[in-house]
Parts: C-alpha cells; sequence; structure tokens
C-alpha cells in the first residue's frame, strides 16, 4: 500500500531554512558623460558579443586613423621646413648633425647599423625636444 | 709494478699541465659568451664601457654646439635649453644603431673572469 507524502515537513524528514543572509550590493552610479563643450550626451553604441564588426564603422575608424597620421606627417614636414634667422632650414641642420653624427661614430671605429633609421631616429628625437 | 694510486696522480698530473685556458677559451665563440649569463654581462660592461669613453662625449659634444647654435630658435631644441637630454641622445644611438662587435680578449688577458665558462663546460 503506497503512502502519500505527509505535508507535514518534519514527517517528511525535510527542515525548512529560513533566509537570513542578507546581501549588500552598492551599485555606483554612472555619471552621464557629454560631449567637450557642447550639451550633448555621450551614448556609447550597443553591441552584442558575436554580432561581426560593423563595415562601415570600421571603414570610417580606419580613414580616421589614416587622417591622423596624414596630419602628423604634414605637421613634421611643415616644421622641417621652418627656418631660423640666418635662413638655415631645420631640414638642412638636421642633416649636417646627422651627417656629423655619423662621421664621428665611423672614426671612432665603430659600425651603424642603419644609416636611415638613424637619420630618422635623431630627426624625430629633436622633433620631440621642439 | 707501479701501482694503481700513483698511475692515477701521474695521469691527474699531466691532465692539470695540458690544460690551457687561454687555448681553450679561444676555441670558443661569441656565442659561447654570450649564452654564459656571467661572461655576457662582462662582454656588455666592456663594449658599453669602450663607448662611454670614447664615443659618448663627442655625441653629448655634437648635441650641444647644435643645442647652442639654435638658441633663440625655440622651433629646434625649444624643449631642452639646459641640454639635459644630451646623454640621452648618446644613449638611444648607442642602443639601436651601434653594432655591438664585443672584443674577446678581456678574456684572453684575464681568464679568471671566465670562470663561470669553464663550470659550464666541466673544465
Amino acid at each position: 500500500m503506497s503512502t502519500l507524502p505527509s505535508s507535514n515537513c518534519w514527517a517528511n524528514h525535510k527542515l525548512f531554512k529560513p533566509k537570513n543572509n542578507i546581501t549588500l550590493k552598492i551599485i555606483e552610479k554612472e555619471e552621464d558623460l557629454y560631449i567637450p563643450n557642447t550639451k550633448c550626451k555621450l551614448k556609447y553604441m550597443k553591441m552584442r558579443p558575436d554580432s561581426p564588426p560593423n563595415k562601415c564603422l570600421t571603414r570610417i575608424f580606419s580613414q580616421l586613423k589614416i587622417a591622423r597620421e596624414v596630419k602628423k606627417q604634414n605637421k613634421f614636414q611643415t616644421w622641417l621646413n621652418l627656418a631660423k634667422n640666418d635662413g638655415h632650414k631645420i631640414k638642412f641642420i638636421l642633416t649636417k648633425l646627422v651627417e656629423e653624427a655619423n662621421k664621428d661614430i665611423k672614426k671612432c671605429g665603430y659600425r651603424i647599423t642603419d644609416e636611415n633609421l638613424l637619420k630618422n631616429e635623431i630627426a624625430t628625437f629633436i622633433y620631440n625636444q621642439s | 709494478m707501479p701501482s694503481v694510486k700513483k698511475k692515477d696522480i701521474e695521469n691527474n698530473t699531466n691532465n692539470d699541465i695540458e690544460f690551457d685556458p687561454v687555448k681553450f677559451l679561444k676555441s670558443l665563440t661569441i656565442d659561447h659568451f654570450l649564452a654564459c649569463k656571467e661572461t655576457r654581462n662582462i662582454l656588455i660592461n666592456e663594449h658599453y664601457w669602450k663607448f662611454e669613453s670614447k664615443l659618448k662625449p663627442i655625441l653629448m659634444d655634437l648635441y650641444c654646439r647644435y643645442n647652442s647654435y639654435c638658441i633663440g630658435f625655440t622651433s629646434m631644441f625649444g624643449k631642452d635649453p639646459h641640454i639635459f637630454y644630451r646623454e640621452c641622445f648618446a644613449d638611444i644611438i648607442y642602443d639601436k644603431y651601434i653594432e655591438k662587435d664585443y672584443d674577446l680578449s678581456i678574456f684572453y688577458n684575464n681568464p679568471e673572469l671566465a670562470m663561470p665558462l669553464f663550470e659550464l663546460n666541466n673544465k
């Protein structure tokens, strides 16, 4: 003869545990970001992790990167063509500096691994100091 | 008949006489010296020390001359009016663009510096 389970928890050997655990969660309210110099709020685009990157956006960002590089190069070229009071351009001064450095290095018995790269490195170094 | 012990001693003395550290060091290539941490550090320090005493002052002087030439022209060396970066200029050239031809003669003249290398090769 089968017996139905009793509705009494003690009879079924079950012990009900009261949920006394209190969990505290501190959630910081995200501050709204604004586009600089405007009153427009900045909103991030929602992207699903499995979704493929938007082709249009990828193209825009790569074009922006190229534009930034071109701008940087133009700025560098403008700097190279600046002239001192005596009429000597920075390009000329740099060339002379690199030539002298190469001559001194070779005179002391050392060998240069890559002269062109050395020229670029010296130019970049001095550009950063200017 | 000589005893075995005596023979061993004789052999050992012969081995000691035969081992020439300089000859052994000359048989090794630069890669052997660079593979050992201690000898590599000695070579690197020696190379840099020679650069520091020979070429570095010349490069620093070159930087100083050009910096002084551009005084008043802020578009060049404008951020370094006190010539603080002269050492940096020389070190950049040394680190990236000077070929490191290490001179092994320091070990031939002072074989005791190559002790870790002897230990590595069980000599």
